[in-house]
């Protein structure tokens, strides 16, 4: 269980989360929401320890996260982040990265799960031979999504992840995410479908969390 | 051998002439650029007349210690000339840098080895300009370098983030940015490798041609020159993104915006 426990981020004199509490249950689905700016995507980096809280604490299972085990924190959540990232290779070199990566070696991509993802996504299987970098920014996105997916992580905090994608493949990335009930998900967005699909509200204003009923 | 002919210094004066057509660009384009090249040209001047004073009794002197003194006094100079230009802190980033530039030196040195023997390689007419040519060319690709490492990084922080949360380690998130860095900074100079004596006429032949020698000598000089340029500048570009990238992370991974003069 995720943890946030009286975060306080202050930048250039300006109070962007003010002593924050925010306790997510494992399962929970939640988005979180409010005006642009407002420090929605901070509160994804302070859970993450990419960003240095001024005050306060990040716990995961009732014990404080500290440097130490920051690598062993971070394995637990997908983080996607708003915009597709560059990549040199073909779309199936992309969803293979993180299999790459030496403490991802144990594990191997498994192609059928990535097909099965693709169409999930409403992407055809046949763009894996595709240069990444020619594919559409929407594409781009929902690949990223499917390269997080597969390292089948309990948590996944996206940020904005549906903002460069059409309604319809966005009905299909926000239902995957609804249906998938053994995540836990927590995702910033200014988009009120998700809604639709079961996910309750937090709202941040002025610094403050509040949960909406 | 022929004694080159000597330039007066009333004639350097009256070449200098020579300037009122870029003034007069400047004037016409209202570039506001006059001043700098004045005081760049002066620099210039003052800075060459210096190194020709002292260079007169490394040569006259011709002692190794000494000859070795002067190029770890180019190595230094070349370092904060390359952190000032990459806007990158002394204090954080000069034991990144620097050991960059002693280790590639090192190298070229090794290499130059292989050619002279070790008498002639220490003797100052041929230590100091052969490694003046190699610190000054690769200058420019390490500030490439740094320079395209740190705003691509400042610029893909998601990128950095998504990285290291797929379970990529430091170096493994950072290898994209140091692949980036050293196209930009070794790209352009195999480039002009590659264009060598059709476009450019390069410096150092044009020099020994002046000074007398025969084509056939100064064109083997100019291959080994460009052998030992690009590959210092490879080697002291790759280490000194290596080393400053040790430098540049907090114990989160976090980017560590202090080893930056100018905050984004």
């Amino acid at each position: 269980m995720l943890e946030l426990r009286n975060v306080t981020v202050r930048r250039g004199g300006r109070v962007i989360l003010d002593r924050v509490g925010l306790a997510v249950a494992p399962g929970e689905h939640l988005v979180l929401t409010g005006p642009s700016g407002a420090g929605k995507s901070t509160i994804l980096k302070v859970a993450l320890l990419f960003e240095p809280a001024d005050e306060g604490e990040v716990l995961w299972d009732g014990r404080t996260v500290t440097a130490a085990d920051q690598a062993a924190h971070r394995a637990r959540f997908l983080y996607i982040g708003q915009k597709p990232l560059p990549f040199d290779g073909s779309a199936g070199q992309y969803l293979d990265l993180p299999f790459t990566f030496a403490a991802n070696r144990a594990r191997r991509a498994d192609r059928a799960m990535q097909d099965r993802l693709m169409e999930a996504m409403g992407l055809d299987p046949a763009l894996r031979s595709s240069p990444y970098g020619r594919l559409s920014g929407g594409e781009q996105q929902r690949l990223t999504i499917i390269q997080g997916l597969q390292l089948e992580r309990s948590f996944c905090l996206l940020d904005e992840v549906t903002s460069s994608l059409d309604q319809e493949s966005l009905e299909a990335v926000v239902r995957y995410f609804a249906q998938d009930t053994a995540r836990t998900v927590l995702a910033v967005t200014h988009n009120r479908q998700w809604l639709d699909f079961g996910f309750a509200e937090i709202a941040l204003e002025s610094g403050k969390l509040r949960r909406l009923p | 051998m022929n004694e080159t002919m000597a330039i007066s210094i009333p004639a350097l004066i009256l070449f200098s002439v020579m300037l009122v057509f870029p003034v007069a660009v400047f004037r016409h384009l209202q570039l506001r650029l006059t001043r700098d090249l004045i005081v760049s040209m002066l620099r210039m001047a003052v800075q060459l007349g210096l190194v020709a004073v002292y260079l007169e009794w490394v040569f006259r002197l011709d002692m190794l210690a000494l000859n070795v003194a002067w190029v770890l006094v180019m190595i230094v100079v070349a370092t904060g000339s390359i952190l000032r230009q990459s806007g990158l802190s002394w204090r954080r980033c000069l034991r990144a840098v620097l050991p960059a530039h002693l280790l590639s030196s090192l190298l070229t040195l090794a290499g130059f080895l292989l050619v002279f023997d070790p008498a002639t390689l220490g003797s100052a007419r041929y230590l100091v300009p052969l490694m003046g040519m190699v610190l000054g060319n690769i200058l420019r690709s390490n500030v490439v370098a740094l320079d395209r490492f740190f705003s691509d990084l400042r610029a893909n922080r998601d990128m950095h983030i998504q990285y290291l949360t797929l379970g990529a380690s430091e170096a493994e998130a950072v290898r994209p940015f140091l692949r980036s860095a050293l196209r930009a900074a070794v790209g352009p100079q195999l480039g002009t490798v590659a264009t060598m004596g059709i476009v450019s006429l390069p410096g150092m032949m044009t020099g020994q041609i002046l000074g007398g020698s025969s084509p056939a000598v100064a064109i083997a000089y100019q291959i080994m020159i460009m052998i030992a340029i690009f590959t210092a500048a490879t080697v002291s570009a790759f280490l000194a993104v290596h080393f400053a990238r040790k430098a540049a992370f907090d114990p989160f991974g976090r980017l560590d915006e202090s080893i930056f003069l100018r905050r984004p």
